[in-house]
């Protein structure tokens, strides 16, 4: 059982973690909301830390070690974040679209949660059996974060926000995953951690390339240009008009 | 039950995985890599019908018999067998017909022989770990496998490289990890409250499920459903969790839009009926939520395949039509429900491989795949008309092609249910396809002769013997289907089984 002091801190790096996602998000420039990944990825590994001391289990600081090593690899490493962030132009139709409605959906959550049972700091016994009577701030300030990224990836048309959105979106899922299943960290980490690295990395791929041909990593510019450099002819038949104004209206 | 150690099983993703290597760092010619990529699929294939007459056979008395390997990590029952038979058959199927395709698109500079190289590379660890997905009993490293198979298809989608492709497979990728992420927190649910329970629990067997469904209180239990629905919905391409399929059909290779529709959609309904299937006999809601969407899927498909100009991306639309029916049979929970389900599961695989071979032929030929630029092939492509129509009849549910057997399960299994709703919608969208698919064949084969297709020399050899052969196996085996659907009972029965007598259920037909 965590302690109510325990329990403060990991909520107060969690809200840390929220506020450092959205300005991942926010920010038009690659390079500066790469940074900002990173620092929400610190604020995890600090929750990780905080919730192995406070709760006294040992997997946790496993986990916090593959967090840093994920923290370190992501942004930094070739064709990972910051070099993709170098390569593709920046952001510079970005709205405030995912964090209002964020900001609505969070109110909206709150005030159902409040309705219906009670918030707290630390709930007395197992979470998963509670949630009628009490649910822990901790676990819907986890369940916000994967409801944001969520949110980010059905708003931005940007492919590398796109990445954060999915990136923030797993770390709402560790994070439930350490309010919900204590134990069993070690086996989902390297699952979600080897999962989603390799994913990260495909799409951050596919953005750069995109972004060389046809000078933009924003999906509504790309659908709605001209057909850049002749590459449609690489398709045998080509794709017909009806299919790529589907294309626009799907991403 | 009934379990016995097999050495077989870590074999069959082992031989994919080596040809793989040698694919990659072998300095060979295109005939080299043609030639590990057949050693490396086929002795698989064998493997797993090893394994299938292993398990139809049963163990002592007649039980259900579940082999395993590495301490019960790797697991095969029927059902994985199945699935293992039909991955090798349809992977070394189009890596056959690629052979010629593929070499078609390095003649007109689509295609380097890097790009050649990966491909076969690509289709390889595919393979492979497609295998691994199905006969892992480990939950969370079954979605971890899952997803790096969704990575090798995600870079096969985009071959071409080009705008729309590189779109889809970025959409591909997001969307299917999005998914997976889902799936994880459903099982995430399932293990937090089965610690409370037994707290030396320490993984979820996929075996094991059923036991663990009946212990959960039914909010948790639909909320789990929920997060497997998003999540092998996405996966198999149900509506509403669709938007990925018909870009990533479109913008692939025809053999990659055949290997995407026949096999990397399966994993949804196999996912499916490891998880959301063992739901369905405790909790009515499960069944009503599958109907549901598996007929918003029938029906919203079909009418979207319908006002497609583009041949593969109204293929494409056909397979979340047709996936719904899958989704509908498995999500019934009875036994005749996940019979038709996994009928029209392997029906499907073979006639939608068979379509999209088709149309990777008139493309092979003529470069076109738009239905407005195309008419009257038939009388230059006549074994492609054919096996085309065979293909859109087995869809279209027309008796003896292999669609009818499997689709009139799904149906009779509604009216067992009395779900008279659904069963009403499988019947109408049943006429839209038959109709659709042969209304498009028609304009396509008989249709008012085109002037490119009038251009296109008479005689002489249709397809290269690489693309040929594929297309009439699949054709025959349409067909065989059809007139003796009793030839995939006992593996099918055996899945049935072996699936329903997770929950302990009543299990006579």
């Amino acid at each position: 059982m965590m302690t109510a002091e325990g329990a403060l801190l990991v909520f107060v790096l969690s809200l840390s973690a929220m506020v450092f996602a959205v300005f991942a998000v926010e920010t038009r420039a690659l390079v500066t909301s790469t940074y900002w990944y990173v620092a929400h990825s610190c604020c995890l590994i600090f929750i990780y830390v905080a919730y192995g001391l406070y709760a006294r289990n040992p997997y946790l600081f496993i986990w916090a070690g593959l967090c840093g090593v994920n923290t370190w690899i992501l942004p930094f490493l070739v064709g990972g974040l910051r070099y993709t962030a170098k390569r593709v132009p920046r952001d510079e139709r970005a709205t405030r679209l995912p964090t209002a409605i964020f900001a609505v959906t969070a109110v909206a959550a709150v005030l159902a949660v409040r309705a219906y049972s009670s918030l707290t700091l630390v709930p007395a016994g197992s979470p998963i059996d509670n949630l009628d009577r009490e649910v822990g701030l901790n676990l819907l300030a986890a369940v916000l974060l994967f409801a944001y990224g969520i949110i980010v990836l059905l708003t931005q048309r940007h492919l590398f926000k796109l990445a954060i959105g999915l990136l923030v979106m797993t770390a709402g899922a560790h994070l439930t995953l350490v309010q919900m299943a204590p134990g069993f960290f070690t086996m989902v980490e390297i699952e979600v951690l080897t999962k989603v690295m390799g994913t990260v990395f495909a799409m951050l791929y596919a953005a750069r390339l995109l972004a060389e041909r046809y000078l933009t990593a924003d999906t509504a510019l790309l659908l709605a240009g001209p057909e850049g450099h002749g590459e449609e002819e690489a398709q045998p038949g080509g794709a017909s008009p009806a299919g790529r104004a589907e294309h626009a209206g799907v991403l | 039950m009934t379990t016995e150690t097999s050495l077989l099983l870590p074999l069959i993703p082992f031989v994919p995985l080596l040809a793989a290597l040698f694919v990659a760092l072998g300095e060979t010619e295109e005939g080299g890599r043609q030639a590990a990529f057949v050693l490396g699929t086929v002795p698989s294939f064998v493997l797993g019908v090893i394994l299938a007459v292993q398990t139809v056979a049963g163990g002592p008395g007649g039980r259900p018999l579940i082999l395993t390997a590495w301490g019960g990590f790797l697991y095969a029952d029927v059902l994985s067998a199945l699935l293992v038979c039909c991955t090798f058959l349809v992977v070394a199927g189009v890596g056959i017909f690629s052979f010629g395709y593929l070499r078609h698109d390095a003649e007109r500079g689509l295609v380097t022989g890097a790009g050649s190289k990966l491909y076969y590379f690509l289709l390889l660890v595919f393979s492979a770990f497609m295998a691994w997905t199905l006969i892992i009993s480990h939950l969370f490293f079954m979605f971890l496998v899952i997803e790096i198979a969704t990575i090798a298809v995600s870079f096969l989608v985009a071959t071409y490289k080009t705008k729309y492709a590189l779109i889809a497979s970025f959409k591909y990728n997001l969307l299917v990890v999005m998914a997976m992420l889902f799936a994880v927190m459903g099982a995430v649910f399932i293990f937090a409250r089965m610690t409370t329970v037994d707290p030396t629990l320490s993984r979820i067997h996929v075996l094991e499920m059923g036991k663990l469904t009946s212990l959960l209180p039914a909010s948790l239990a639909l909320t789990i459903v929920a997060c497997f629905v998003c999540a092998f919905g996405t996966k198999g391409g149900m509506m509403p969790f669709h938007s990925w399929l018909p870009d990533a059909h479109s913008e692939a290779p025809a053999p990659i839009s055949a290997l995407l529709s026949g096999l990397v959609v399966v994993v949804g309904p196999f996912g499916f009926a490891r998880t959301v299937t063992l739901f369905a006999p405790h909790y009515s809601q499960v069944v009503v939520l599958a109907a549901a969407l598996g007929g918003a899927s029938i029906v919203i498909g079909i009418l979207l395949a319908l006002v497609q100009d583009d041949l593969k991306r109204l293929l494409a639309y056909s397979t979340i039509s047709q996936v719904g029916y899958v989704f509908i049979g498995i999500g019934l929970g009875t036994y005749l429900g996940v019979y038709g389900g996994l009928f029209h599961a392997v029906t499907h695989l073979l006639a939608k491989a068979l379509l999209f071979f088709c149309s990777g032929a008139i493309i092979y030929r003529l470069g076109l795949r738009r239905i407005s630029d195309l008419g009257g092939l038939s009388r230059k492509m006549p074994l492609t008309a054919a096996c085309f129509f065979a293909g859109c009849l087995s869809i279209g549910g027309l008796p003896f092609f292999a669609g009818f057997p499997s689709k009139y399960t799904i149906v009779l299994a509604l009216a067992k249910a009395q779900l008279w709703w659904a069963l009403a919608i499988t019947a109408f969208a049943g006429t839209l396809t038959l109709a659709g698919l042969v209304w498009a064949g028609y304009r396509v084969f008989w249709g008012e002769e085109s002037p490119k297709v009038a251009a296109l020399p008479a005689g002489g050899r249709e397809l290269p013997l690489s693309m040929t052969a594929p297309m009439l196996a699949l054709g025959a085996a349409v067909v065989l289907l059809g007139v003796y659907p009793q030839a995939l009972y006992p593996v099918l029965d055996g899945s049935v089984r072996s699936i329903l007598g997770l929950v302990s259920l009543e299990v006579a037909p």
